[in-house]
Formats: structure tokens, sequence, C-alpha cells
């Protein structure tokens, strides 16, 4: 696979790691700050607009059990995306039982998704969130097995171990899910998902923030 | 980053690329709560092996400070008349008799040992006299026998039995002039606090090497 991680390398991790298992904050911080936006990323995949408090959850079970971490920074990886992967599917279970109990709450519920729908639409352009609405769009389990191979950096065994998948059964679900990524109308259509943050030079907010208010005067023209 | 997308291959790397890319602004915030969550609920392994003198120096301290209590637990309730007979007798003994209730000099001494009314020994157990109590006891004996405990005991603290009358004479002067001059004793004639002081140092010590084995 050609697109992985940029940025975020486990020989980059391994020192922060260590000195984090030993209690550092400073060095818990450079993690956090190397891999919360993969974990938000991927959460978002699992349990949708919960994936902020998940992730929090994440970091707190995270640093409860660090000081008994005893691993590479590949092996964090894992570790880390199972504990925010088991916490997003008790967030779903949860979420699952609070909608199951009144009607109207569930009618409100629809509409409350419909409109954010299409807010999102409208609001978040830039690349990353089209990609990711993208993959989000497949199949659960291509979808997992798309952002931990990707977006997490993880390599088959990882992703088996963070899912519980045999090898295999990842690699199927991550090369159907590229493929029908790839046969996607927006990709196909050579939407250019570069566009947007296409300018690598510029700062990585401000377009995205040009482009929603030119959205914005958009809508408002039309 | 290619600006063009040639082929599909292309804009599905560019996809997945943009899906990888390094974390927005909007990604990042929340780090401050993330590191003092860190702060917070990190614990080490095993605390006592990756800071063994941490600890022993904490189990020293806690030693050391029960003792304290313990001991001044014990000046406290010996001071009230609150221990048993043996106990009381040690402590009066080892005391001089100015740390009696009675007597108005024991007062400033008391707080040096902070005593803790929870921290006294039970309330099972029986009062006892106080020297001042016994010799009282003694001199009002008149015709009627005392008791073979009490003579044991005013013997023990006068050193015979031929010594309790002068013995009794001096605790009972001091105690009821409340004079500033401590009756001479005759064998120990150490103040209170010094005794507690150099039992909790001792103690602490002992204390101290057990956590050091426990620890180590």
């Amino acid at each position: 696979m050609t697109a992985s991680v940029r940025g975020v390398r486990d020989e980059d991790l391994a020192v922060p790691l260590a000195a984090a298992i030993d209690g550092d904050a400073e060095a818990f911080a450079v993690l956090w700050r190397s891999l919360h936006p993969l974990v938000l990323r991927y959460l978002r995949v699992v349990c949708g607009d919960a994936a902020e408090d998940v992730a929090s959850e994440t970091w707190l079970q995270v640093s409860r059990d660090l000081g008994r971490f005893d691993g590479t920074a590949t092996a964090f990886r894992i570790w880390l995306f199972r504990i925010a992967r088991h916490r997003g599917i008790d967030e779903n279970r949860k979420a699952w039982r609070r909608h199951e109990e009144p009607h109207e709450a569930v009618d409100q519920l629809r509409v409350m998704v419909a409109t954010r729908d299409a807010a999102t639409e409208v609001l978040e352009l830039d690349d990353t969130e089209r990609a990711l609405r993208l993959i989000a769009g497949l199949p659960r389990d291509q979808a997992e097995a798309v952002m931990l191979r990707v977006v997490a950096g993880l390599d088959v065994a990882g992703t088996a171990r963070v899912l519980g998948k045999r090898p295999g059964a990842v690699r199927i679900a991550a090369m159907r899910g590229l493929r029908k990524l790839a046969a996607h109308p927006e990709v196909q259509a050579g939407r250019p998902v570069g566009y947007v943050n296409g300018g690598r030079g510029g700062s990585n907010e401000l377009p995205s923030q040009r482009e929603r208010a030119h959205s914005a005067d958009e809508r408002r023209a039309g | 980053m290619r600006r063009r997308h040639e082929r599909p291959e292309d804009r599905l790397d560019d996809l997945l690329s943009a899906a990888a890319a390094p974390g927005r602004r909007h990604e990042l915030r929340g780090e401050e709560e993330a590191v003092a969550g860190f702060r917070q609920e990190y614990r080490p392994r095993n605390a006592p092996a990756r800071r063994p003198r941490r600890k022993r120096r904490l189990l020293a301290v806690m030693a050391a400070a029960v003792v304290a209590v313990g001991v001044g637990g014990t000046a406290f309730a010996a001071s009230t008349g609150r221990l048993p007979a043996p106990v009381q007798t040690w402590f009066d003994s080892h005391t001089s008799s100015d740390s009696s209730p009675t007597s108005n000099m024991s007062a400033p001494q008391l707080p040096r040992v902070s005593p803790s009314p929870s921290l006294s020994p039970s309330p099972s157990l029986r009062p006892s006299r106080t020297p001042v109590e016994s010799c009282r006891t003694w001199n009002s004996r008149d015709n009627k026998p005392v008791t073979e405990e009490l003579r044991r005991e005013l013997s023990r603290l006068a050193g015979d039995e031929a010594s309790i009358d002068s013995y009794c004479h001096r605790v009972l002067g001091t105690a009821s002039t409340s004079s500033s001059t401590p009756p001479p004793r005759p064998s120990t004639s150490t103040g209170a606090p010094p005794i507690g002081a150099r039992t909790g140092g001792n103690q602490g010590e002992n204390d101290n090497s057990g956590g050091d084995s426990d620890g180590g």
C-alpha cells in the first residue's frame, strides 16, 4: 500500500514512549499529539459523533495502564487502537440502549442527523473530511480495516489484533474496502480530492476555513 | 502531493493520504486535559522496585508517626490515669511525678505529644490509680488493712516498703502544693518528653528496618 501515515513513525515514538512509561507527562503529550488525531479519525468511523468523548476516555485508560505497558512503539499503537475500539463499541451499545427507549426520541434523532448531515456537507469540505466520510461510508468491517491500515498505520497483523480477526480476513476486508473506494463515483469522476489540501506549503487550517466561507457565500447566493 | 490525478490509483492514493494527513488544529484540542489526566491517573508499574528509597523513607516516616502517636496516646492516657495498673505504674516510675494529672506542671508537657481521644486506649480498660491517688489511699488507711495490690504498687514506686511513707510524703507534698521543684526520685528521674522522644526514635528505626526488608 503506497499510502501510509505520514509524520508518525514508530521509531519517532520509541523515545517518548519509554519516557511516558516512566511517568513523564511531557513525553505523554508527544504521544498524544502524534496519535490523537488518528485515534479521533478511527473513532469517527467506529462511533461517529461520540468520537471525541471516547477518545478522551481512551487516553485516560492509557494513562492509567501505561506504567504497566511493556512493549515497542508498534505494540503501543496496537494497544492504543484496541482500547479505542473497545471503548467505541461500548459507547455504541450505550447509545443503542438510549435510542431504543422512547420513539419520539428516535424521530428527533433522525431529524437531528438529517440536519447535521446537511451542515456537514456544507461546512466540512476539506480533503481529510471528505476522505474520512467516504471511508466511513464503507461496510463497517471494511471501513475499520482501511482506517487501521491506512490511517492508524498498522500492518495486517496489528490490524488483525485490534479487530480480533485473522490476518486473512483483515487482508480481504481492506482490499474490498479499497476497491470500493476506488470505484466510488466521487473518486472515479476524478474530483480532485487533493484540491483544497493540495497547497501543502500553506497552513492546513486556512484553506478549509476559506472553503467554508466560500461555501457559505454560495449558499446565501443560491 | 500530486496535483494531477490522471489514473484512478492516484486518486485513491490521494484520498488515503488525505485521510492520514497530519492532525488539524481542531483535532489537537484537548491536549491539556489529556496531559492533566495522565498526571492524575498514571501509576508506575511497581513502585517499590522503581523508587525503593522514596518508599523506604515514606515507611520510616509513617512508622515514626505511628509510634509518636502511640506514645503520645499512651502519655495522654497515663496522665489521665486511664492505663491498666501495670502500664500506669511503669509510666509513673519512668516519668517524674510531676506528670501526674494533679500537678500543674504536667499541663504544658501534654500538648507536645498531641493527644487524641480516639487514640487513647479503649474505654474497656479499667481506670487505674495514679501515684497521688495511691498515696492518698495509703495515708488515709488508718487502721484498715491496705490491699496487697496497693502495698506492692507503692513498694515498687518507692523502692521498698519501708520507703513508702517518705515517698508518699514527697508525692503528696508536691501535688498538693504545686511546688515548682519536682521531688527527687530514687530510681529514674527522666521527664516524660525525653522518654517519648527516645522511645519513638528507637522504635521508628526498628520499624524502618522492617520496612526495608519488606520493600527491598
